[in-house]
């Protein structure tokens, strides 16, 4: 019997130690898998042309939106593609690897129009060079004039691209070949957690603003960004409760938010790539200021940052207003924040930050709940935010649709599901890391949502002219994404359709 | 130890069983899955784990693998031919099986399955009464299909070669013929194969360590 179970007990000495060898090796191999993805944005040696050339207006740029063709260089973008624009941004969208290119666009003295940036496929390490020339020339010619091309039809991109630094050789070259379906104010093509995956090369952080900026540039005209609360009760931007090493660094970075003031949080931690962890009022003023994002998504993580964070959604609200109100329609900005419910818990807070707005006779934002299609409208929400894992759940969509609210789904990045969600379920928006892909894939197949019950945004005239503004219906509840792009001053119709 | 590897045999140690041999083992192993595959989620599940070996003789073997923590489900049959050179081994084996997840639960009605094929590699020493064996193993998948409500469809960046594996198992034989086991080694991995219902879409190779323990009778 002793010897029984001496043979239970343990194994050998030796194997002990063996043990304890190589649990010592996978530890130190944790550590290494924790860094942050490589990433690499590449840069012209020289400076590339843009330095030597006149940056285009605003305005010039939407001349440049639509589905183009590629005749060549389909081996890095595939057969065909959107392209959008941004505040100093043309943005070539693609479904091949979710692949973008950002590029920023000058005329230069001789004439000709460069778009110079930088391609990217956002799941794996490559990047190139991109630069492309502008035709035929006399539209060239009228853009260098300060024009905008009356139409975007015959517009042709040719040019090259390269890898990495190197200079760009491989030819690539597109034509204007559709117009955009519209989808400024009407599909929202959010970005999850600001813009990246952890496991992407993107060379921003999750929740940063510079993932904001970033996703303004790539395909996004929304933002998904996650709210907690500092012990001091500052809502910041983070998805986690703690603080690992897959989301920051820092050598006295531990604990949790909500263990640590935001002094404490910031004077211990950088987010991955180096960047501040920013306060929902920072991220706030970012979009507005910095960006045309038309959507902020606010997932608030715990209800002890409700009140806050609403506090804040409400001054931005009010400043917005008071800016759109003035007689200078040149400064309008136009942006809906829905505050998200994402458990009784927080529906809870939800319902107690009510009552102390109320109380101080402040407006109630416009709320989103996650998980009830029910709550939605017996919360008075503008719109329902299911996660994509339960299904398309079409019939609840076209309940909802019917009741004026709107259908977010979270969080889809693979190509088939898109296009199926697309489909069946036309949904106002999809949360995404893959922005481009989903914005070249709606074009390919989305259904531009109707206005339901007035509670929509207008269509605008043009998808790539900023549409016009309009009022909800009485009695409809209010816009939750986005109101649209202000009417263009000039009244120009960059693309030269009619409404 | 020649006495435990050859009758009825061990589950990893490279084994020579004779017909109708039999060897069972019933365990468990974690995954320390890297915390950048889990998309801020902070819980791993150990799964449950069966092997079982049935003895063909002259070094061949019939293996059978199945593990589980209920989303994620792998079964595997195969064929192992194995030689004994004193303290000396190695098994080649090969497999082929399924890995099926399911979950209809929590704001899932998600379903993915796909073969799976498995060859190894094993080389055994046996250090007095305790069998060490070095086991490599190629991950291959093939053709996954994913149900989320009434939609099919496939994953982005997936590839047939979806990782491998390199374990250390140690193998401790008693006297009344069965065995307690444990081992350590390394996963890599795309993150699909890690932990598919987050439907990561990076084709990148993530490594973490796996630990198993367990009993043989």
């Amino acid at each position: 019997m002793n010897s029984r179970l001496a043979s239970l007990a343990v194994p050998a000495c030796s194997t002990l130690l063996l043990t304890l060898g190589l649990a010592a090796s996978a530890g130190l191999t944790m550590q290494g898998c924790e860094s942050a993805p490589d990433a690499h944005i590449p840069g012209f040696s020289d400076g590339g042309l843009l330095r030597e050339g006149r940056p285009l207006s605003r305005e010039q740029l939407y001349a440049f939106e639509g589905g183009f063709d590629l005749t060549e260089g389909s081996d890095l973008l595939g057969d065909d593609l959107s392209i959008r624009t941004t505040i100093g941004t043309v943005s070539l969208l693609t479904d091949k690897e979710a692949g973008f290119a950002a590029l920023g666009a000058a005329c230069l003295p001789d004439d000709r129009v460069v778009l110079e940036g930088y391609w990217q496929y956002p799941t794996r390490a490559e990047s190139g060079l991109v630069r492309l020339f502008v035709g035929p020339e006399d539209v060239a010619h009228q853009l260098c004039m300060g024009q905008t091309p009356a139409a975007a039809a015959g517009l042709e991109l040719t040019g090259s691209y390269g890898e990495d630094d190197d200079f760009p050789r491989v030819p690539l070259a597109l034509h204007w070949a559709r117009e955009l379906k519209p989808w400024r104010g009407r599909f929202f093509t959010v970005a999850h957690h600001g813009a990246c995956e952890a496991t992407d090369h993107c060379g921003v952080s999750q929740n940063s603003v510079e993932s904001i900026r970033l996703s303004d540039r790539i395909g996004s005209n929304a933002v998904e960004i996650d709210v907690r609360a500092t012990r001091d009760g500052i809502p910041v931007l983070f998805h986690d409760p703690g603080l690992s090493s897959a989301l920051v660094r820092g050598l006295f970075c531990n604990g949790k938010i909500s263990q640590l003031s935001l002094a404490e949080l910031r004077g211990n931690c950088a987010l991955r790539y180096g960047e501040t962890i920013p306060t929902v009022a920072e991220a706030l003023a970012a979009v507005v200021d910095s960006t045309e994002i038309e959507g902020v998504y606010l997932d608030v993580k715990v209800p002890e940052a409700m009140l806050p964070t609403t506090r804040i959604v409400n001054q931005v609200l009010s400043d917005l207003e008071r800016r759109n109100s003035n007689d200078d329609p040149s400064d309008d900005r136009h942006v809906g924040i829905v505050v998200a419910i994402v458990s009784d818990e927080n529906l809870q807070a939800w319902h107690s930050t009510k009552a102390a707005l109320q109380a101080e006779g402040l407006s109630v934002p416009p709320c989103l709940v996650e998980y009830d299609p029910d709550l939605v409208l017996s919360e008075g929400c503008v719109a329902w935010g299911p996660t994509w894992t339960g299904g398309p759940q079409t019939s609840e969509v076209e309940r909802l649709r019917q009741a004026g609210a709107m259908t977010v789904f979270w969080t889809i990045n693979q190509t088939d599901f898109i296009d199926q969600y697309l489909k069946r379920s036309m949904p106002n928006g999809i949360i995404s890391a893959r922005a481009a892909l989903l914005f070249h894939r709606y074009q390919k197949y989305g259904t531009p949502p109707e206005l339901a019950g007035g509670a929509m945004p207008a269509v605008p005239a043009v998808s790539g002219a900023p549409p016009e503004s309009a009022a909800p219906a009485p009695e409809a509840p209010a816009p939750a994404v986005p109101a649209p792009e202000a009417p263009d001053p000039g009244g120009a119709d960059p693309n030269g359709a009619q409404p | 130890m020649e006495q435990h590897a050859t009758q009825p045999g061990l589950a990893f140690q490279p084994s020579t069983p004779a017909l109708y041999d039999f060897r069972f083992a019933l365990g468990g192993y974690y995954d320390a899955i890297d915390p950048q595959v889990m998309y801020g989620m902070e819980f791993r599940i150990p799964q449950l784990s069966l092997d079982a070996r049935y003895g063909l003789g002259a070094g061949w073997s019939l293996v059978g693998h199945f593990n589980s923590m209920f989303v994620t489900n792998e079964l595997l049959i195969g064929g192992a031919f194995a030689q004994r050179f004193g303290p000396w081994s190695y098994e080649v084996r090969a497999s082929a099986g399924v890995y099926l997840g399911k979950l209809g639960q929590v704001g899932f009605d998600a379903l993915l399955v796909a073969p799976q094929y498995r060859p190894e590699l094993t080389i055994g020493y046996a250090m007095g009464d305790v069998a060490l064996s070095l086991r490599g193993s190629l991950l291959l998948m093939s053709t996954e299909r994913v149900r989320i409500g009434e939609v099919w469809g496939g994953l982005d960046n997936a590839s047939a070669f979806v990782g491998h594996s390199e374990m250390l198992f140690v193998e401790n034989p008693m006297q009344n013929g069965s065995a307690w086991y444990f081992g350590l080694g390394l996963m890599t991995t795309r993150a699909y194969y890690a932990f598919w219902v987050l439907f990561p879409d990076s084709p990148a190779l993530f490594t973490y360590p796996r630990m198993v323990a367990g009993y043989e009778f």
